[in-house]
């Protein structure tokens, strides 16, 4: 039964073509509207009756990932969730060596780098599906596939981080940082390790060109792997500045009682999306189309309120009352973005180091 | 007696000869076959796959040599073999250097607290390597590094640092003082192990202390010596924490940190990775090939039956400066990173610098039960491990039986099979393993078996070259006499053989056990949520930046194993303690007191 | 007739060969001494007797029983050969008991027959007192007793014993010469004995094999192999000897310088081929210059001049020059006492000399 299900929803791309499904997604809506029990939803049923859910997640740290977990637990009992969190990359090649073993253990993956999907979407990996709360996105980040084969599952922003104890004024701008006064102040990640670092690359070539970087690597900064090495650089008085920081990350250091604080550049936050998508092969599909949907619930997007990342709704404010209309924002848009972010990475290391 | 042919005179040679050959092999056979069976299942299949791999293209799929091609033209690939080699010498030189020394110390003389150096050189060998960087960084960054504030303090403020931890003197640093366990356990235990009568021969022969040290003792040792630089010099080559944490800060690339870079970039390119390792492979084979020529010509057969337990040389004066001179290297390696390890572990916020304030118990609180992974992981760690270096042993032990004793034709080759694992950096390994032991015959996916087979596998050219260490110390008389006395071979291995090596597979076991639990790159693809293990956790954590909780496990981590240990070692040497006691001997006024 | 037979049994490690077809045969109940210097093969031979190496060549056969052949090779335990070794191999974690009794628990003998046997090998080497000791508080006397207690308690068909005496000092190693021929003579097992040392051979065995480069040299009784050498590397190798190497002058012949000596001839080659003549020191008379010393006895003479005397209480060792760079050792009574550089005559009673092949 499971089986003939599964091979039918595999036919249906594009089209929420079972009657399953739009009856999960009329009882997602019939929710919103009649905030009805979450017992009656038949998507839930659906789920429940598989009984579990693997989750494959980049995005996110460790912490924020396993409150969603837990709240998702709490709000549709009887689901086992297992989840899987290491960095993008690592699960995303895990999950196409298990593709290309005939393993199919993951429902639900989640990173931060939207070429996995393409590429997914390519070889016929991931089923659609419209989850229903999504109306909730900002506008700009509905609809992140035509065909609804993969959404938006987080947001990160990239900025600069500093030591308010040690700077004063701090840069403001990504053109400020190649300023003399921070000539071996500056930590950074390397675009090698590190897929906001590389959109970051991305973005300050089209910005600025190959020039932005030579003045850069001339500023010496400490390049470490992951992004987040720069909140450790600074904490630990490495490093005064970070450049290609981790927006919400650096906040929740500073709400631990760190002594740092992040700029939101004048010229700029690089935005990231984190994306996600249901695996056409999932063992769990019903709890995946659960669980993607539960994203744009209020109480995810309540915890990323309380862990400093931009929420997934437009009636749910960031944390300390941001939101993204008040800072200035570029996202790299493109239908082949590949090449480039290959160039960047070369360009840097001619470049910088 | 019914088994022994009884063909008569006169009968051709042929009809006699018969009969008797195939009577004995039936368990012999079994355990062969078994043995190769599981070589073929854990090594040379996870091998094979890498080895496929290394040869198709990442994106089309198709037959290709253009990996290989890529690895020796481009510049950008050849700098890091260079930098990884030198890496790899250096840590080999400073292993052998400090770890030969303090075995010979420990086991051979007098000095002052022996057994403590003992137990905190075992303790870095519990730390793994990208945990001992992280205190490094906290110790010895140039601007941050609390050694570098105290230099200031002393220097003047405007003095540049004394260390600078980012840097290859800093990386082999770090490599060369968490490498030399390794050559100190192996060097020791076939110190512990050798007859105390070959040093007493040079001593009346008027030679010195340290002259009889390094004419006779060490000479003796030479092939626990040979092995452990080659396990050194490979720890050099396939370390990633330490590189990627303080290499790639001042951009010198090395093998495992471009290897990184395949997986991480987009769209990885796993199967260049699997080629980009074999130049390694082929570096370790001449060492390997090495080895052979110096070890050849020469029998270092050391016991044969007249164990006694070693005599300690008297330091005289020197006890105490060699005392301190021992202490150095757990100094460096296990209590000043570590203290700065709890130090931050032990704080709220750790940017917050060290203040009453700040002093907090919540990051282990927050370890062990404010989330739900840590337990788990833990008892995941250590079952895995257990299992895991059981496995390894046992194997690793069976083979290098096989092969010192030549017992079956292509001996020889069970070796070089059961030595490749450990070349292979763990990344690449765990890509290979995940090919290997997720379709038939082995389908252990999702298993904790997944695990420990691939932690028994990457470890098993330790356990093999350590089991072949111990039995070159033991004289094949004492086999032989067993087997004249109508044991067969199998009866003669466990009850002889086994127990003679007693001590020796302990510390075995131990050399197996602790590089499992530390190790993380292989269990990167291998596990999944049910199955994860500290390191892969501590790793996360530090992916997430948070410091206190990679601090707070870090140290949890290092307990934890010392317990195991610590429970473990007065079990093991029960068994041993028996056949070695002089003071016995001595009352009984056999032996010179 | 029963007992060990080898035949034509040759081994070769790769290119070079340790035993070029030896044969041999040991009734049962005899001991053999395998004697020779190191590399002579007689290790080798051993091996493959207990077999821990199979043959190139040739066939070892105890009894009726094929043992070993180039085809195949019976494994040590299915022998019922024990083998005592150079070292000992006394199992250093066990005791003395538990070494001793080891082979007997193999054998999954009842206890109470396990005990008696172990009580009767302990006390045939007089261990008893020991028996709860580790190898490791014992001497190598006593661990040299263990391991032939361990191999007596197993009764084997043969035992082996491989340069036992070795390793222990010269006063033990004559006491333990006499022990092994004493617990031979009780028990009646057939034996090989490996040894280098001549002395060892003569006092233990019932015969002699003495071997050279992977030849067997000669195989007689020890009194044979003293008094009729084959050839004058027996003679050496077997108490001390004098050899003076010439060359034949037909059977009974030999000519050395200038000179032609007759002495019985097993040589057995032709006039003008190479070959020795011995004669042992103890057989040499001297008597001063230009008087007959001993007639009556038909001598080979020389004229010769004392080079050195040594006092050994119960004889003199002297060395006499005979010209020709050639020397003569002769142990004389202690009361003939020549200083060095005295001219005397030489006698070589000619029956006491044997022209041999050489030894080379």
């Amino acid at each position: 039964m499971m089986e003939f299900s599964r091979r039918r929803l595999l036919k249906t791309t594009g089209l929420v073509g079972t009657a399953l499904l739009s009856g999960g997604l009329a009882g997602a809506a019939f929710s919103r509207i009649a905030a009805a029990s979450v017992a009656d939803d038949p998507l839930y049923a659906a789920a429940k009756k598989e009984g579990k859910l693997t989750l494959y997640w980049g995005s996110y740290e460790q912490q924020t990932m396993e409150e969603i977990r837990d709240a998702f637990k709490a709000k549709y009992p009887g689901i086992d969730v297992n989840l899987l969190r290491q960095a993008s990359q690592t699960v995303y090649t895990r999950l196409r060596m298990e593709l290309q073993n005939g393993v199919y253990e993951c429902d639900s993956l989640g990173t931060t780098n939207l070429l996995h999907y393409t590429e997914l979407k390519k070889v016929g990996a991931l089923a659609s599906f419209e989850p229903a709360d999504a109306v909730n996105l900002p506008d700009a980040f509905r609809n992140l596939d035509p065909d609804m084969m993969y959404h938006v599952g987080a947001i990160s922003l990239t900025s600069i981080n500093y030591a308010p104890r040690k700077v004063s004024a701090p840069p403001t701008s990504w053109q400020a940082l190649l300023e003399d006064q921070w000539h071996g102040k500056i930590t950074t990640g390397s675009p090698a390790s590190s897929g906001d670092v590389a959109n970051w690359v991305v973005a300050i070539r089209r910005k600025y060109g190959d020039d932005f970087l030579r003045a850069f690597g001339k500023q010496k900064p400490k390049v470490g792997q992951s992004n987040v090495d720069t909140v450790t650089d600074i904490l630990s008085g490495e490093r005064v500045v970070g450049s290609g920081a981790p927006f919400s990350y650096t906040l929740t250091q500073k709400a631990a009682g760190n002594p740092i604080d992040v700029v939101a550049p004048s010229d700029d936050a690089i935005l990231n999306l984190g994306v996600t998508g249901v695996l056409a092969k999932a063992p769990h599909p019903n709890a995946a189309r659960l669980f993607t949907n539960f994203l744009y619930s209020k109480e995810v997007s309540q915890i990323l309120q309380k862990n400093f990342w931009p929420t997934l709704r437009k009636d749910v404010a960031w944390a300390e009352g941001r939101s993204l209309d008040q800072l200035k924002w570029y996202r790299n848009t493109g239908d082949d973005l590949g090449p480039e972010v290959a160039e960047g990475i070369a360009k840097w290391k001619e470049l910088v180091r | 007696m019914g088994v022994i042919s009884t063909s008569r005179e006169g009968s051709t040679p042929d009809a006699a000869a018969r009969p008797m050959m195939p009577r004995v092999p039936l368990v012999k056979t079994a355990v062969f076959g078994a043995v190769v069976l599981l070589l073929i299942l854990l090594v040379v299949q996870p091998f094979g796959w890498v080895l496929y791999n290394s040869f198709h293209d990442d994106l089309s799929g198709a037959w290709t040599l253009g990996n290989y091609a890529r690895t020796f033209q481009s510049a950008d690939l050849v700098e890091p073999l260079v930098n990884s080699l030198i890496l790899a010498v250096a840590t080999a030189v400073i292993a052998i250097g400090i770890g030969v020394p303090l075995a010979w110390l420990v086991s051979r003389t007098d000095m002052p607290f022996r057994r403590t150096i003992r137990v905190l050189t075992l303790t870095a060998f519990v730390t793994p390597s990208f945990i001992g960087a992280t205190g490094w960084i906290l110790l010895a960054a140039p601007n941050s590094g609390w050694l570098n504030a105290l230099w200031r303090l002393v220097a003047g403020a405007d003095a540049g640092p004394l260390l600078n931890i980012y840097s290859m003197a800093g990386a082999i640093f770090i490599c060369g003082i968490y490498t030399v366990p390794y050559s100190f356990t192996m060097v020791s235990s076939a110190l512990d192990e050798m007859a105390v009568e070959l040093e007493d021969a040079a001593a009346t022969l008027g030679s010195g202390t340290l002259r009889t040290m390094l004419s006779i003792t060490i000479p003796l040792v030479t092939p626990a010596v040979i092995a452990s630089f080659i396990l050194s010099f490979i720890q050099g080559l396939t370390l990633f924490g330490v590189p990627a944490f303080l290499l790639t800060p001042t951009g010198i690339p090395v093998v495992t940190t471009k290897l990184a870079e395949f997986y991480q970039q987009f769209p990885p390119e796993i199967f260049m990775a699997a080629a980009y390792c074999m130049p390694l492979l082929l570096v370790t084979a001449m060492l390997f090939w090495m080895r052979r020529r110096i070890l050849g010509r020469k029998q270092y057969v050391t016991i044969s039956g007249k164990t006694r337990a070693g005599r300690q040389i008297h330091l005289g004066g020197a006890r105490w400066p060699m005392f301190f001179a021992a202490l150095l290297m757990p100094l460096f390696s296990v209590l000043l990173p570590y203290a700065a390890l709890l130090l931050v572990s032990l704080t709220r916020a750790w940017g917050q610098g060290l203040s009453w304030e700040n002093l907090s118990l919540y990051w282990y609180w927050w370890a062990l039960f404010g989330n739900s992974e840590t337990l788990t992981a833990i008892v995941n760690s250590l079952l895995f491990s257990t299992l895991g270096a059981t496995l390894c042993i046992a194997l690793g032990t069976v083979v290098a039986y096989i092969v010192e004793r030549r017992m079956m034709p292509g001996a020889r080759l069970l070796g070089a099979v059961a030595t490749v694992p450990i070349i292979i950096p763990g990344i690449v390994l765990s890509v290979g393993f995940f090919a290997a032991y997720t379709r038939a015959p082995l389908n252990l996916y999702g298993t904790p078996m997944l695990l420990i087979a691939a932690f028994a596998a990457t470890f098993l050219p330790i356990a093999y070259a350590h089991g072949g260490a111990i039995l070159k110390g033991i004289g094949p008389d004492l086999e032989r006499a067993a087997r004249s006395l109508g044991a067969g071979e199998g009866r003669t291995f466990l009850s002889i053989t086994v127990p003679l090596m007693g001590g020796g597979l302990v510390s075995g076991w131990f050399l197996v056990f602790i590089p499992i639990i530390r190790e993380l790159s292989v269990a990167v693809f291998l596990i999944t949520p049910k199955t994860n293990v500290m390191t892969t956790l501590i790793y996360n954590a530090k992916d997430g930046g948070n410091y206190e909780a990679v601090c707070a496990m870090s140290v949890l981590l290092l307990l934890m194993t010392l317990l195991l240990v610590a429970v473990a070692r007065p079990l093991a040497q029960l068994t041993g303690a028996r056949r070695t006691s002089r003071k016995a001997a001595e009352a009984a006024g056999v032996v010179p007191a | 007739m029963s007992g060990i037979r080898i035949k034509n049994l040759r081994k070769s490690f790769g290119s070079y060969t340790a035993l070029h077809g030896i044969d041999l045969q040991v009734p049962n109940g005899t001991l053999l001494a395998l004697l020779g210097p190191s590399g002579c093969g007689k290790s080798t031979t051993l091996q493959l007797l207990a077999g821990f190496e199979a043959p190139t060549e040739g066939e070892i056969w105890a009894d009726d029983v094929l043992l070993s052949s180039s085809r195949g090779v019976l494994p040590p335990e299915k022998r019922g050969i024990s083998l005592v070794f150079q070292n000992y191999a006394v199992w250093p974690h066990k005791t003395v008991a538990e070494n001793v009794a080891f082979g007997l628990a193999i054998r999954r003998l009842p206890k109470a027959e396990i005990a008696e046997r172990l009580d009767r090998a302990l006390r045939t080497v007089r261990l008893e007192a020991l028996r709860d000791r580790y190898p490791s508080e014992l001497s190598g006397g006593q661990q040299q007793r263990v391991a032939l207690a361990r191999a007596l308690a197993v009764e084997p068909r043969i035992l082996l014993l491989d340069e036992p005496l070795s390793n222990l000092d010269a006063h033990l190693r004559e006491e333990m010469r006499f022990e092994i021929r004493q617990v031979h003579d009780l028990l009646g097992i057939t034996t090989v004995y490996v040894t280098h040392d001549q002395s060892e051979a003569l006092v233990t065995a019932d015969r002699i094999a003495v071997m050279k480069s992977g030849h067997l040299q000669q195989l007689s009784s020890p009194e044979e192999i003293f008094e009729r050498p084959s050839n004058a590397f027996v003679a050496k190798f077997i108490g001390a000897n004098n050899e003076l190497i010439g060359t034949s002058e037909g059977q009974g012949a030999i000519r050395v310088g200038d000179r032609v000596l007759t002495a019985p001839d097993r040589s057995g080659a032709e006039r003008g081929g190479g070959v020795s003549l011995c004669v042992r020191p103890s057989q040499v008379r001297l008597g001063e210059s230009g008087r007959d010393a001993d007639p009556g006895i038909p001598c080979n003479v020389l004229p010769g001049t004392i080079l050195r005397s040594a006092y050994l209480g119960e004889y003199r060792d002297v060395l006499v020059d005979v010209g020709g760079e050639r020397t003569l050792r002769a142990f004389v009574p202690p009361s003939q006492c020549y200083g060095p550089g005295t001219a005397v005559t030489v006698h070589l009673p000619i029956e006491a000399c044997q022209i041999l092949d050489p030894a080379a």
